[in-house]
């Protein structure tokens, strides 16, 4: 007896089920799936000019290069002239810093894209010329021999006259 | 006998009596109306660079469209929201526009020039496909009422993210989805 109910409630709900899909359906749903990365480091690409040297969290680099940071963090650099130079420029996304230097060292902001950093030195006391770089002790010279030449030509004019 | 006769007569004369009634007359007109059908199109699935701040991500369409009519018009309603990663707890919210290059008026002057068309669609937003009376629904929907026209060829669904809310998120893959729910109604 108790199978019968069974089955007939069994049935009822197929029935019901039934109905409900044979129900018109005239709302459609559709999905567009869009997708990301974000990456968990970014590349710091130092570019270098003159002679000095840039650290970044402890390595130090003589010549440009690419450096990889972790995401969102702050790194100090330090950037260190060799002798006889000093900083000339520091740009950040070229962005001038180079009055934030302080004591040879530059914190960046955190890191949430790839970046350029672009020192450049200069030798100290070099005064700016326009032309070629001849050097003075190369244009002594050549004023020296110059005179020399003169004084030579003007012996033999000497001789000859007499 | 007499009496009979009679009778028989009385019932003779009424059955001879000639009957003017008319009777009603009609006509049944029937007619089917067939469901409205059609093929909904939806941006593909894509990625989306990081950093990216402002990109198309294709278009809303109709097509393969039968049985409208003036008035019987496709809604199409879009429901989004931001990017959300399973292995970080940052999410990075967007915005999804349509654009378009629309046609202004030359006045008097000869025909007129273009102007861009950006029209803001919020999560619950809809693009309405005009049903029209040769039967057919507008392949693209009405991104400007009134206006001047606009150059069908150049709608586009786009999304814009800030580069701050970039700048915010942890690393991670992020995923969002946009459902885009249509159905046919009738302008009262």
């Amino acid at each position: 007896m108790q199978m019968k109910y069974t089955a007939y409630k069994l049935i009822q709900f197929c029935f019901l089920i039934l109905c409900i899909l044979s129900l018109p359906i005239s709302v459609f749903a559709q999905v567009t799936t869009l997708k990301t990365n974000v990456p968990n480091s970014h590349i710091l690409h130092i570019e270098l000019k003159g002679k000095g040297t840039v650290t970044v969290d402890g390595n130090t680099y003589t010549k440009s290069a690419d450096v990889q940071i972790n995401r969102h963090s702050e790194t100090t650099i330090s950037v260190q002239p060799s002798d006889g130079y000093s900083l000339k420029t520091a740009l950040w996304n070229g962005d001038n810093i180079t009055s934030a230097v302080r004591n040879k060292k530059w914190t960046s902001p955190a890191f949430e894209q790839d970046s350029v950093l672009s020192v450049s030195f200069e030798r100290v006391g070099t005064i700016p010329m326009t032309g070629d770089g001849f050097h003075f002790l190369q244009w002594c010279l050549l004023a020296v021999c110059s005179a020399v030449g003169i004084g030579i030509c003007l012996l033999l004019r000497k001789r000859k006259a007499i | 006998m007499k009496k009979v006769i009679a009778f028989v007569m009385a019932i003779a004369m009424v059955f001879s009596m000639a009957v003017t009634v008319s009777a009603e007359s009609t006509t049944t007109i029937t007619t089917f109306v067939p469901a409205a059908t059609y093929t909904l199109n939806i941006p593909a699935d894509q990625e989306i660079t990081y950093g990216t701040t402002s990109k198309s991500i294709g278009n809303v369409t109709i097509t393969d469209s039968a049985n409208f009519a003036d008035g019987k018009n496709v809604r199409v309603k879009i429901e989004y929201d931001a990017f959300k990663s399973d292995e970080v707890s940052t999410k990075i919210p967007y915005n999804i526009y349509a654009s378009a290059t629309g046609r202004t008026n030359g006045g008097s002057y000869g025909s007129g020039g273009s102007t861009s068309i950006t029209v803001n669609k919020p999560s619950g937003s809809a693009f309405i496909f005009e049903g029209s009376a040769n039967g057919t629904c507008s392949e693209f929907f009405n991104i400007e009422k009134g206006g001047y026209g606009t150059d069908t060829s150049t709608i586009s669904i786009n999304i814009s993210i800030a580069s701050s809310d970039w700048g915010k998120a942890l690393g991670g893959n992020y995923s969002t989805t946009l459902t885009f729910t249509s159905e046919i109604y009738v302008e009262e």
